[in-house]
């Protein structure tokens, strides 16, 4: 793995200077390519943890071509490895339980199911094996293998993503959106946040159930706060653009 | 019920395999047309004319507020109920009432405050669901130019207090589901409204103003 990121971050280095806008699709050449620079990270290097109280992890899919099917994922982690002084060079690990997927189904399953292995639509989506199949894959997992900047505060993520045992990549449209040296709240912590915005197609992993009644085109919808280490920041010198305590009170 | 819907629709849909609906913009301003320009503006649609319930199971109604700057905290409300009064020769003189139950909130925050769930603290403290059990919407106003995106103006009571608030929907497609034997129209929308014009201002010191509202839904022919 460490071999596989040395080998993006190289790669990274190599595309950073003609890095494209995610959304231009053009055939023709680019104009004269533009090194974008990232916005200053005023958050110290090193390993940030995921905030889960502030974590969101959404998805939609096309039902019937009606609606956007909406769940989410209730029981998630992620780790940020960041590197202020050189951006592209940080990473994300994340993990997912399959078997906490909430879609708050509002009708009586055990009525309409009477021939279901499963007590809620919920525990069906999570555990049938056409579905999340949790029992034989309990984990979701993540692995970034490089950013690019798209903008001083955007970029495109990519990653491997492993889920019912096959490791395919992806990618991800990610957005800083800000951060708090030290977090408000918590002395001694800086914390720092992101956008990820992504679309997978669920058949390269082998779920393929009811498409394309089910649309096979997977939207996610990520946001996410990191925190660093304790101690991360000196609690004697707040940064002057974080709000006071008396502010957040 | 789903699975029932699919294994209908499998052997009955002639889909369109990339059917991915487009999803609107976030419209924050207020229309304000005539309701005879709103007629002018709103061609007939292909779609029988009638009652349609919300086919709660296939509904999500979505919110989000940026929180510290760093991200948009993102919750729910689960109970939800809403009536469409379809006029398909003349969508503008249609009519969508909704309702929500002020508690059913549900933000998956992981950690509990002391004996109280976040969430009854969010509809309590954030939300007034003690004083105003219920959030309405009802509408005012539709108009869509081309029969797939629109605007819809109406009524939103939140609160305590009601006031105009205005959605951009995508019309998404009907058609008769076969195995429910139920005609069916699905939509998107989005939105953005000011929770200070409200006067809900909790946390305002952490968390924004703006509330972005993310609506998919699936109406029944009753």
């Amino acid at each position: 793995m460490k071999l596989k990121l040395l080998a993006a971050a190289a790669l990274l280095a190599l595309t950073a200077a003609c890095a494209q806008p995610a959304e231009a699709p053009v055939a023709d050449a680019p104009a004269a390519p533009e090194a974008i620079a990232a916005i200053a990270i005023a958050a110290p290097a090193g390993v940030y943890t995921l905030d889960k109280s502030h974590a969101a992890v959404t998805f939609q899919v096309m039902h019937l071509g009606l609606s956007n099917y909406t769940a989410r994922f209730t029981d998630f982690d992620a780790q940020l490895t960041l590197d202020p002084a050189n951006p592209t060079a940080s990473s994300v690990t994340a993990t997912i339980n399959p078997a906490s997927v909430e879609t708050d189904y509002a009708g009586d399953y055990r009525a309409t199911h009477r021939g279901s292995a499963y007590r809620s639509w919920d525990e069906d989506l999570a555990r049938n094996p056409s579905w999340f199949n949790a029992v034989a894959h309990p984990t979701i997992s993540f692995q970034s293998t490089g950013l690019t900047l798209t903008g001083e505060r955007t970029g495109t993520m990519t990653g491997n993503l492993t889920f019912l045992g096959q490791t395919h990549p992806v990618t991800l449209d990610v957005t800083f959106n800000g951060e708090h040296v030290p977090h408000p709240f918590r002395p001694g912590i800086a914390a720092i946040g992101f956008s990820a915005r992504g679309t997978l197609n669920r058949s390269t992993w082998g779920m393929s159930n009811y498409v394309p009644n089910i649309g096979d085109a997977v939207n996610l919808i990520i946001e996410a706060e990191f925190h660093s280490a304790p101690g991360a920041v000196p609690e004697a010198a707040p940064a002057p653009a974080a709000p006071t305590p008396a502010e957040t009170k | 019920m789903l699975r029932t819907v699919l294994t209908g629709a499998a052997f009955s849909l002639a889909l369109s395999a990339a059917a991915v609906a487009q999803v609107p913009e976030a419209l924050p301003a207020q229309a304000d047309a005539t309701p005879a320009q709103v007629a002018a503006a709103s061609p007939a649609i292909d779609h029988p004319s009638g009652t349609y319930a919300l086919d709660p199971s296939h509904a999500s109604v979505i919110w989000r507020v940026r929180h510290l700057g760093m991200s948009m905290y993102t919750g729910r409300f689960n109970g939800v109920a809403a009536t469409l009064e379809l006029n398909a020769s003349q969508p503008s003189l249609s009519r969508l009432d909704v309702s929500i139950q002020t508690a059913s909130v549900d933000t998956d925050h992981p950690d509990d405050e002391g004996d109280t769930p976040f969430n009854q603290t969010v509809a309590n403290r954030a939300l007034g669901a003690q004083a105003h059990p219920t959030i309405t919407f009802a509408s005012t106003g539709i108009v869509s130019a081309d029969g797939v995106t629109g605007q819809v103006t109406g009524n939103l009571t939140f609160n305590g207090v009601t006031r105009p608030v205005t959605l951009a929907v995508t019309f998404n497609g009907g058609r008769l589901v076969l195995i429910t034997q139920k005609y069916t129209l699905g939509f998107s929308a989005r939105g953005v409204i000011n929770r200070s014009d409200f006067g809900a201002t909790a946390w305002s010191s952490a968390v924004d103003d703006a509330v972005e509202i993310i609506i998919e839904a699936e109406f029944h022919r009753q």
